[in-house]
């Protein structure tokens, strides 16, 4: 009698639990392993929690596989997340067409002044936005000081200063850029930066098929970025650059990476000092007229629309678009906050000259290739890209293929 | 008489927990996984009928068949390197001093998951830092690039693979070896039999039901191959080193063509099931007889 009373206390308790968690809002994402948001945005429901009197609780992933999968299957259903966070452009466009996401074109209205028009049309679609911001990244070069004191180099003002640089540093058998095939995805970040530093309006025109991997703008890119693996600029194709690359840096063994600035993360895990052992610049231009032009990346914070909680979730984003919150948000993970009104006191210094520089000399934002063009493409081309890094020589049949992959798709749209 | 009855009827009660759940947790989603092979569909929009299209496709798609040679080219080689491996390890482990040092020295990689494993290896065949490529360039030759040369990145992970499963097939031979009875064995010797007659006259006949173990199950194992390669080069690059289970992965929850992933499942499914089929077989058909 008495275990059964204490079963059926135990019952009542798991089952109120449950209950009592089904009706918190939930954020879910994919970054609990590393990196780690987890313990930010449990951080960030509490200051909701003091300041707006509504809280969410933080449901982490370990592996984006899984996150994707979850997300996916949730969304159509009542149980769907309040919150997520995703990725932005054509990665949330399957999301917008099946209807899943709620529409918060008035938040932005309300803050049109606090942010870039780039990055409201990252998470628009026909006119509506949906998704607020979680990051913004700005695509960087690092550089090792030392490495750059010790052969007397500066940061380089123009492209032809920028290969007389990897020319010094491959003279002294340091490895001039970090570069890799493993993982996939790093294969397009050469690519998209030589693209836009050529002819940016080509490279946004190719990302929405209105133009063609064959055509002479991107055969032109294609030839250079040949010519630097031939001069053997890259590190080797199978290089851990998230977890060697810094190691590299730090021991004078290669000299410079261009990659989000999200990477701090990985040169600090090294041991080295943004701003004291390693400096930041923005690749130049390759042809001067293109002007000055960045590549960015912004990921949204999205709002499932058949949510049970959807207007507290509002409310959530609401109070996340301000400007404090981005800063308290920003600050805790080293992001560069997207409102303009917020401080970006806590960046490293490299870091806050070059938003600075960004916002004083009104560099073009273009968004991300990962985003920038469709998944159905982008998930086949970074393949392509990483067998044109492996053998170059490949660069006719490799451009053939990508236009393959692109009119199939274009042409089923 | 009906305590007959009611002995039978209990006997299959008994069942009805297992019956349970197999048909929800293995009989229902293989039905569902079928139903979705048939169909084109990303997860999210209603799926479409396709028919037997997804299995038709098998047959255009590079990367289908470059993944199908790759599944038998680990097959292939974990039967002779596991497998083998593990049986001469075990032979020899079973004559020699100290016999619990190798057992343990062998079989410690057995006891780290196939994703540490992985990991583990990774570091080691770093282009730059790694310890392969430093001892090689310490002895004067090149390093390799091991994770993204194409086909050496699969050769490597099937050594990494090896080195981690041997210790298994050593310890199921050695159950085998030691249960071998002595009589024969000192009998052919007496007769001026040498080592190698012994062997493989006397010694691996008596071994032959052990070895339809430890063959069946790695034949099992590697067709299903996929966290090693996961961790180790995600089947890059370009797909290159993608084995049945990670395209099926891939198509699936990489790139949401779930209808073309479930079909690879099935494919992979019916694969496996019918070498399974050969082990069952084997297994109870076959006694130790001495």
């Amino acid at each position: 009698m008495k275990k059964g009373l204490i079963l059926l206390g135990l019952c009542i308790l798991i089952a109120f639990s449950s209950w009592a968690w089904a009706q918190d809002i939930v954020l879910m994402h994919d970054k609990g392993g590393a990196p780690d948001w987890q313990t930010p945005f449990t951080e960030m429901a509490n200051v909701a929690q003091s300041e707006i009197g509504i809280t969410f609780v933080p449901t982490p992933f370990p592996a984006t596989d899984v996150f994707m999968s979850a997300a996916r299957t949730a969304l159509p259903t009542n149980k769907a997340p309040e919150l997520f966070t995703w990725w932005s452009d054509f990665r949330m466009k399957p999301l917008i067409d099946a209807g899943l996401l709620e529409d918060v074109t008035a938040l932005w209205d309300s803050h049109k002044d606090e942010y870039d028009p780039a990055f409201r049309k990252a998470f628009e679609s026909d006119g509506k936005v949906f998704g607020v911001p979680t990051n913004l990244a700005y695509w960087v070069v690092y550089y090792s000081i030392p490495v750059f004191d010790k052969l007397g180099l500066k940061e380089p003002q123009t492209w032809d200063e920028f290969i007389a640089i990897c020319d010094a540093l491959k003279e002294n058998d340091i490895i001039p850029l970090g570069s890799t095939v493993q993982g996939r995805w790093p294969t397009f970040i050469y690519f998209e930066d030589l693209m836009i530093r050529t002819n940016p309006d080509f490279y946004e025109a190719l990302m929405i098929g209105k133009a063609k991997y064959s055509d002479e703008p991107s055969k032109k890119v294609f030839t250079l970025w040949k010519e630097m693996i031939d001069k053997d600029y890259f590190s080797d194709p199978s290089t851990d650059i998230f977890g060697d690359f810094p190691r590299l840096l730090a021991q004078g063994k290669a000299g410079m990476i261009l990659i989000g600035n999200w990477y701090e993360g990985q040169l600090m895990a090294a041991g080295l000092n943004v701003g004291k052992d390693v400096g930041a610049f923005i690749l130049p231009s390759i042809d001067p007229q293109v002007g000055n032009v960045i590549i960015y990346e912004a990921a949204p914070m999205l709002l499932g629309k058949n949510a049970p909680k959807k207007d507290d979730a509002l409310k959530i984003a609401e109070w996340w678009m301000n400007p404090e919150t981005q800063y308290q948000w920003c600050k805790l993970l080293g992001f560069v906050p997207s409102n303009k009104k917020s401080s970006t006191d806590f960046l490293s210094t490299p870091m806050q000259n070059i938003v600075k520089q960004i916002s004083e000399k009104q560099y073009r934002l273009v968004n991300r290739f990962w985003e920038a063009t469709p998944t159905d493409i982008c998930e086949e081309a970074v393949d392509k890209f990483a067998e044109f890094i492996l053998d170059p020589s490949k660069m006719d049949q490799i451009l053939a293929d990508l236009d393959k992959i692109a009119d199939t798709y274009w042409s089923g749209q | 008489m009906l305590g007959l009855v009611g002995e039978k009827i209990s006997a299959y009660l008994f069942l009805v927990p297992a019956i349970v759940m197999v048909v929800l947790f293995l009989l229902i989603p293989a039905g569902y996984t079928v139903a979705v092979s048939l169909t084109k569909w990303d997860g999210l929009s209603a799926p479409k009928f396709t028919g037997l299209g997804n299995y038709f496709r098998f047959i255009q798609d590079t990367v289908f068949l470059t993944s199908l040679k790759n599944t038998i080219i680990w097959v292939i080689f974990t039967l002779a390197l596991s497998v083998l491996l593990g049986l001469l390890i075990a032979y020899f482990v079973n004559r020699v001093r100290f016999a619990s040092f190798f057992k343990a020295v062998f079989y410690i990689p057995l006891t780290i998951s196939a994703v540490t494993t992985g990991l583990i290896w990774l570091w080691m065949y770093s282009p730059d830092l790694g310890v392969i490529n430093t001892a090689l360039t310490a002895l004067g030759f090149s390093g390799r690039s091991w994770m993204s040369e194409v086909p050496l990145n699969t050769y490597s992970m099937i050594i990494s693979w090896t080195w981690k499963t041997v210790g298994t097939n050593m310890v199921i031979f050695l159950i085998g070896l030691q249960a071998i009875p002595v009589d024969p064995v000192e009998a052919v010797k007496l007769d001026g039999a040498t080592e190698w007659q012994t062997f493989r006259h006397v010694v691996f006949p008596m071994l032959k039901p052990i070895t339809t173990v430890v063959v069946s199950m790695s034949l099992i194992n590697s067709f299903n191959i996929f966290d090693i390669i996961y961790v180790m080069t995600g089947g890059g690059p370009y797909r290159s080193s993608e084995t049945l289970a990670v395209s099926m992965f891939r198509e699936s929850f990489v790139l949401f063509h779930m209808g073309y992933g479930a079909s690879i499942a099935i494919f992979l499914s019916a694969i496996v099931l019918f070498i399974s089929w050969i082990y069952i077989r084997e297994v109870t058909r076959h006694e130790l007889k001495y």
